[in-house]
């Protein structure tokens, strides 16, 4: 009886509330009064202070990178060359896709910390030599779409 | 005007109450029951109220579930250290509840019904009052038929004792959910009649030209027959898909442009919860690199990635940091690539950024099907495993993994080369685990089904089936999951921590919920220290309902 009387209070008081699952058509203009804004929960306040790893630099937007002073000697794929050289270990190869999933060493080069990932290799270079397990050095390239591709890898000697 | 109804705590739930322990009994004061409609709620003492919310989804009404009338449930922002209660009354026509999830409550309190409490009956209020003694990123939902589906998800930000291991200047929840004017026991249905009702990327005579064309007629055929004898299709890689869902960010559809404001060169953190009922979700934002400095409520070592997969029921909080004066679109595609949720982040409201076209559809290969290595021709000749045979043949089971994988340093499948992907090999804990102690014993499971049938389980068994995992309090115990089937699943421990044997020794990384990758073999490590009966399953809602749930009994 109670729950009864008090659903359309509810239900009036919350006029804001359901907007979920509501698909208002995309509108080219996008009023800001009826973008959904979200909740800013505040800042960190004081870091403890054990542990206080800093963002790597590759975790600052690339592209305005270039343009703020602040990262202009940051070193971008090194100045003049687009190529960067790192060791690792081959997870798998996919001769199909012609690609390799490594896990590599940082890359100082290109400020990326340690990573597995997957890259494509270039045409050229024969994979049947690169099996799971071995550790490889390689340099890799970036293409004009900014991934980067295998343009060499070889052997390191030693297994995992 | 009248304020809702004073607790309306029956006798009845006073009695499950005080089996549940003494502190569901300490009385709530009355003036909180009033539910106000807060998008966030802090401190210690909590009202909410389920009920239904009437919804608009791409034209059509729809009754969807709700806390306070609002879908999702509001934040809940706790700390670290203190008790909090929270009062929890039913408006449905049918019994509710919720869960916790991830956050570590005496058993009573884990709102799990059947197992954990009688669950909330129509009308009634259940008071849940439990100490916090974890920080991080969770989120609660109802752990009632499907009611999470419609609606009843929220996120849970704990704030820790000892202060943040990263600083940043701003901090959002990004919820993402799937939602659909279909009611849930209508999906359910369609995939009994037929699993693969809502996968229009099937391969089709058209596309048997075009791979005939790429990989030579002789092995497009060969490809076929050997799906074809396994009854499968390679393009099934979620039960559900953007056919019939719409997928959310904080319950708003990609068209609303959801949006979080920040100043460039602001450490902005955001915290990604999968809400989803069936959807798995790959995250990116263009142009902006994220460091992933939490996964399920644990700090780990910060990896920067330029794109994750995310489990339903995962979180992984990411701080990214975008210098420029301009819009960044929140990109997250649904696995199948069916459809995505969409936000923004942008230095004033109104703006928004290209949405980026949608990557490559995954297809599963032979190593999904844990057959890594194998040709076509070996097939009849090869043997199974005691186990696997064991399994073979049973009306619950449609395939068994002959040589299941460790497939840890690999995302999975359907992401473009070149990026760096979150692999679950990536996830370094910053600090030791809190038990050095060896597993005394194993638990192997598969996770097994039958697609054509809608059927699904551990082992070959539905839950009604199987009896409960049986541990003693203080065991410390590994799990081996293996999966036997064609699609992920995310498996959620209820009230004890699964720590991921990833490779880092004893930094593994602290979850809630693993995803299995398919033709995966991966293990973790439990220390029983919890007693109560837990709940133990798939995190996809259907999967969960049509049998992949265990009890684990912590005595």
């Amino acid at each position: 009886m109670i729950a009864r009387l008090c659903r359309p209070l509810v239900m009036g008081l919350l006029p804001v509330a359901l907007i979920a699952c509501m698909n208002s058509p995309p509108t080219s203009a996008e009023p800001s009064a009826s973008v959904p804004l979200g909740i800013d929960l505040g800042g960190s306040g004081p870091v403890i202070a054990s542990v206080r790893p800093e963002l790597s630099p590759d975790a600052i937007d690339t592209e305005a990178k270039v343009a703020s002073p602040q990262y202009r000697n940051m070193p971008m794929a090194h100045a003049g060359h687009n190529d960067a050289h790192g060791t690792g270990t081959v997870n798998s190869v996919d001769p199909a896709q012609h690609k390799v999933n490594l896990s590599h060493n940082p890359i100082p080069e290109i400020g990326w910390p340690a990573m597995t990932m997957e890259f494509p290799v270039a045409p050229s270079i024969d994979l049947t030599a690169i099996k799971p397990g071995t550790r490889v050095n390689f340099t890799i390239e970036q293409q004009p779409g900014g991934m980067y591709e295998i343009r060499a890898i070889t052997p390191a000697g030693g297994g995992r | 005007m009248k304020p809702f109804a004073p607790l309306a705590i029956t006798r009845r739930r006073f009695m499950q109450g005080a089996a549940a322990g003494a502190l569901s009994l300490i009385p709530f004061p009355l003036r909180s029951a009033l539910a106000a409609p807060a998008p966030v709620l802090s401190g210690t003492d909590f009202a909410l109220e389920i009920g239904t919310v009437p919804l608009t989804i791409n034209g059509r009404q729809a009754v969807g579930t709700g806390v306070n009338g609002q879908i999702p449930a509001p934040i809940l922002r706790w700390r670290e250290g203190d008790t909090v209660t929270l009062a929890v009354t039913n408006r449905l026509s049918e019994a509710s509840s919720i869960h916790w999830h991830g956050v570590r409550t005496p058993s009573p309190m884990d709102g799990v019904p059947g197992l954990s409490f009688g669950g909330i009956a129509p009308g009634e209020t259940f008071v849940y009052r439990f100490p916090v003694h974890q920080s991080g990123t969770y989120w609660y939902h109802s752990h009632s038929m499907f009611q999470e589906q419609t609606g009843l998800y929220g996120a849970i930000v704990i704030a820790p004792k000892a202060g943040y291991a990263q600083a940043f200047d701003r901090d959002y929840v990004v919820l993402l959910s799937d939602c659909s004017a279909e009611p849930p026991e209508t999906i359910v249905s369609n995939l009994k009649f037929q699993s693969d009702y809502y996968n229009y990327g099937q391969r089709t005579l058209g596309t048997f030209i075009a791979d005939a064309q790429r990989a030579g007629l002789a092995d497009t055929v060969a490809d076929r027959l050997e799906w074809g004898k396994m009854r499968m299709s390679p393009t099934d890689i979620l039960d559900v898909s953007g056919a019939t869902y719409t997928y959310l960010i904080n319950g708003q559809p990609p068209g609303a442009n959801w949006t979080a404001i920040f100043r460039p060169d602001e450490r902005v953190r955001l915290r990604f919860i999968n809400g989803s009922s069936m959807s798995i979700f790959d995250v990116r934002i263009d142009g902006l690199p994220m460091t992933v400095v939490q996964a399920d409520g644990n700090d780990v070592a910060p990896v920067t990635v330029d794109q994750f997969r995310i489990s339903v029921a995962e979180t992984y909080d990411v701080i990214v940091q975008p210098a420029a004066n301009r819009a960044y679109t929140i990109f997250a595609q649904a696995e199948d690539r069916t459809g995505y949720a969409r936000g923004t982040l942008a230095p004033r409201p109104g703006m928004s950024a290209a949405i980026p076209p949608m990557d490559p559809r995954p297809m599963r290969t032979m190593a999904d099907m844990g057959m890594t290595g194998m040709e076509h021709g070996e097939m009849p000749g090869m043997e199974l495993s005691p186990e696997g045979k064991r399994l073979e043949g049973k009306v619950g089971v449609d395939n068994v993994a002959m040589m299941p994988a460790e497939r840890l340093q690999s995302a999975g499948e359907g992401f473009p080369s070149g990026r760096r992907i979150l692999a679950y090999a990536d996830l370094r804990a910053i600090k030791p685990g809190s038990d050095p102690r060896a597993p005394t014993h194993e638990i192997t499971l598969h996770l097994t089904g039958n697609m054509e049938r809608f059927i699904w389980g551990f082992d070959g068994k539905k839950f009604s089936e199987a009896g409960p995992i049986e541990l003693k309090r203080g065991d410390r115990v590994r799990f081996v999951l293996i999966n036997d089937t064609m699609m992920e699943h995310p498996i959620h421990l209820h009230g004890l921590w699964s720590e991921l044997e990833n490779g880092h020794g004893e930094y593994r990384p602290y979850k809630h919920t693993i995803n299995v990758k398919p033709g995966e073999r991966l293990s973790y490590l439990v220390t029983a220290d919890a007693p109560g009966r837990w709940a133990f399953h798939c995190h996809l809602l259907y999967h969960m309902e049509t049998g992949m749930f265990r009890e684990v009994h912590v005595a």
